[in-house]
């Protein structure tokens, strides 16, 4: 009966531990948060973070549609950054996307559309070289359901015959101010909450530069993104971008975007 | 403790009751103002105007407000002043807190168009739901009661008192706003075709429309117009003031759109300083952005 009569002491050891991670959670959380340990241990996975200013979640005070809240992620003067994660705490699919450069960046913009099943933080979290994660984020107030209401697309019967349509833009930044890559696909989202609609999804998207074919990015996504998804960032010195993406019943899509005009 | 008590109560007492204003803007024409907030439950969702027309038949109810409550204390007002009867109730549109009321007045006709019947029949219980979520207690008792006439644009003459029917678009959908001058008065209550000193709300909206509608607006040349919200204006100040927003609103979606700004970069798009001291302007347009800028948005973008 070893185990047994060690046990109290291994309890004791993570009770204290997580006595530890809650005061330390509970005094640093800008947004004081519940759903911010959730964040921290599976998204995080547990890493060390720190709360930085010099990340900023744009987000509407009060989600006027749960399915579709708009969210812009800047990060500015942050070294080495190799990967950026949105997330929201208090829904059921707590991570959003995941944006895998394969370059380093210290700068970025980037904005997209999630669901919201109930009011919650939405956080934008970025991995430096060194494993540390730099955290912003802002509360939106939301009547809920977002993430478990039906896609449009679930109700029409037609909604398979444009799956994967695609459209995208390069913007040329004027004088000092970076490219901006913009582009959506036709694709319901659906998450799988609603009985008789299955999960449907995109899951992964790669960018790659035209015309030495190099991929730029990687993104990875989930269910909480909103319903024909749209996705801008912030690039600079690309000509243009091929785009191919799949969802999770390995449907694919691709798209080819070349720079146009300037804009004044 | 037991004075906290009391206070308390005595809030509660005086939250039951609206504390109409109503004004009476031309002879037998009456104006219940709201305030240029949103929707609380600290005023219990009056922030949109509604009034009456007192005839020989009893008083003509342009709208009955957001709640049951509302729409008994309207009900009560009008009656007042027009000899104990009610002639009629007009609906302007389907919005929670102009269309709600209706259950005040279910023994007596209410008038909407077929597009506001449709409206209330498709989405009237998602609409109350939420108004119950914001409104709380001010709800009470509040069901959605469906207009039991379909009404045509035009001239009708009640109680010896002639009336104008409009039917309009771009607010509230395809045909499904409605606008009735006193034809004697040339008092126009727009519904929420216009606002005034108050940021429009694009729930429904078409812009393009909707600019439509204003023109015939103006074309009927009314000395006083009753917006749906925001203060009562002489003239046509205030159709040009939500002509003024609305135009600025389709410029600003279409020049983020051209420069390819995400929905959530638009929710900070600079307002004028002519719009700054309206209420509600910076939410209206984070609302109207969720609304509208999608199909700006996906108009700028190369298809394949």
């Amino acid at each position: 009966m070893a185990v047994p009569d060690r046990l109290p002491g291994f309890v004791a050891a993570l009770v204290f531990a997580c006595i530890l991670c809650e005061a330390d959670a509970a005094a640093s959380d800008p947004l004081d948060s519940p759903g911010w340990r959730i964040v921290a241990e599976q998204v995080l996975a547990g890493a060390p973070y720190r709360f930085d200013d010099r990340v900023s979640v744009h987000v509407p005070a009060v989600a006027e549609d749960a399915t579709r809240v708009p969210l812009h992620v800047q990060v500015t003067d942050i070294p080495g950054i190799q990967r950026i994660v949105v997330a929201a705490d208090l829904n059921p699919i707590t991570r959003a996307v995941t944006l895998l450069p394969e370059h380093r960046l210290d700068r970025v913009s980037f904005g997209t559309q999630i669901k919201v099943e109930q009011a919650t933080p939405i956080r934008a979290a970025v991995l430096d070289d060194d494993g540390l994660w730099h955290v912003g984020g802002a509360w939106v107030s939301a009547a809920g359901g977002g993430c478990s209401a039906p896609s449009l697309a679930s109700v029409d019967p037609s909604w398979s015959e444009r799956l994967g349509e695609a459209g995208g833009r390069i913007f040329r930044g004027s004088k000092g101010v970076p490219d901006r890559l913009k582009f959506s696909v036709v694709h319901p989202m659906d998450a799988g909450f609603v009985s008789g609609v299955p999960r449907l999804y995109i899951q992964e998207t790669s960018i790659h530069a035209i015309p030495d074919g190099k991929r730029v990015m990687r993104m990875l996504t989930t269910a909480a993104v909103s319903e024909n998804p749209v996705f801008a960032f912030d690039f600079t010195g690309i000509e243009g971008v091929a785009i191919q993406g799949r969802d999770n019943n390995g449907n694919r899509f691709a798209l080819r975007v070349a720079a146009t005009e300037t804009v004044p | 403790m037991m004075a906290l008590l009391l206070m308390t109560f005595a809030a509660v007492t005086a939250a039951a009751d609206y504390e109409f204003l109503a004004e009476e803007v031309a002879e037998g024409v009456w104006v219940v103002p709201g305030t240029t907030e949103g929707f609380s439950r600290d005023n219990g969702g009056h922030m949109m105007n509604t009034g009456f027309v007192v005839t020989d038949e009893g008083a003509v109810i342009v709208d009955p407000g957001p709640t049951l409550r509302y729409g008994e204390q309207l009900r009560a007002l009008a009656e007042s002043k027009a000899g104990g009867a009610i002639a009629r109730v007009y609906l302007t549109h389907h919005h929670p807190d102009h269309a709600l009321g209706a259950l005040a007045f279910s023994d007596v006709p209410v008038h909407a168009l077929p597009a506001t019947i449709a409206a209330l029949e498709r989405d009237g219980q998602k609409l109350l739901n939420n108004f119950y979520r914001l409104l709380g207690d001010w709800m009470r008792g509040t069901r959605v009661h469906l207009p039991t006439q379909s009404v045509e644009p035009g001239q009708v003459e009640i109680g010896g008192r002639r009336l104008q029917v409009l039917a309009l678009s771009g607010h509230s959908g395809a045909g499904a706003d409605l606008a009735i001058l006193d034809v004697g008065s040339r008092v126009l209550f727009a519904g929420d075709i216009v606002f005034n000193a108050r940021a429009p709300a694009t729930p429904d909206a078409d812009i393009g429309r909707w600019l439509t509608s204003l023109e015939a607006v103006a074309a009927l040349a009314p000395e006083q117009i009753v917006p749906g919200h925001g203060p009562l204006a002489a003239g046509l100040d205030a159709l040009k003031a939500t002509r003024d927003w609305l135009d600025w609103l389709d410029n600003t979606m279409r020049d983020g759109a051209s420069r390819g700004l995400s929905m959530g970069e638009m929710l900070n798009a600079p307002i004028p300083k002519r719009f700054a001291s309206w209420g509600q302007a910076r939410r209206e347009l984070q609302r109207s952005v969720n609304h509208l800028y999608s199909s700006y948005s996906t108009a700028a973008l190369d298809w394949n």
